[in-house]
């Protein structure tokens, strides 16, 4: 085969290069579509395309055409590491909230309590029999006997 | 179902008119590389995609109220 002629493999490069950038397109036609029915048009349309692209790479796979890169162990290890800071970072974040959340709740327990000295507020706060016990002292059936 | 007359937003509009021209493109290469290859699995393979293509382009047609070719 002539050197500047056209190869199998070149076309079937090509194939799988064209495939992916009508993937790209479909997926920012898709995010802007307001319509429903053209949106599930260009859905539809973006499933087959992944699985003719599929399709191509499998065979230009199993002729040898096209060999991804294997990530070297350092790589990994980097990614690992770098993984690691992100959930600690992510924890941080969560437990700060979590501790902004209850920071937030505590003012409204204090008020709770507050409200103990007064009667008609108490009955809304905090229904349960105990809080009468500890106002009027003694026993429910005390106090209505 | 095409678009009622009027009812299609100017950004879907733009955006068909840009892919229903991709997808003509990808109708003609893909028929062009079936014809230039010398594998005929690949060949075959080409051949699909490009009534696959085909058929993504009137589908999405349908939405410009054009009658679809026959």
């Amino acid at each position: 085969m002539h050197g500047d002629q056209v190869t199998d493999k070149n076309l079937c490069l090509a194939l799988i290069n064209q495939l992916k950038w009508d993937a790209v397109c479909l997926t920012s036609k898709i995010l802007e579509c307001d319509d429903d029915r053209l949106r599930q048009d260009y859905i539809n349309i973006l499933n087959r395309t992944f699985a003719e692209q599929k399709q191509a790479f499998d065979f230009a796979k199993q002729h040898g055409w096209y060999q991804p890169m294997l990530a070297e162990q350092t790589m990994i290890g980097q990614v690992q590491s770098d993984t690691q800071k992100m959930v600690n970072e992510i924890q941080q974040s969560m437990m700060t909230m979590h501790q902004q959340a209850q920071y937030q709740a505590m003012p409204q327990q204090q008020n709770l309590n507050m409200g103990q000295g007064m009667g008609a507020f108490q009955h809304y706060a905090m229904p349960a029999m105990g809080h009468q016990q500890q106002i009027y002292g003694g026993s429910p059936q005390q106090y209505y006997r | 179902m095409p678009h009622a007359k009027g009812k299609i937003t100017a950004r879907e509009l733009l955006d068909l008119q840009s892919h229903l021209m991709l997808e003509s493109n990808l109708v003609g290469q893909f028929n062009h590389f079936a014809r230039e290859c010398t594998d005929p699995q690949l060949r075959q393979m080409c051949e699909s995609f490009a009534r696959s293509r085909m058929d993504s382009f009137q589908r999405l047609a349908q939405h410009t109220n054009i009658s679809p070719i026959q």
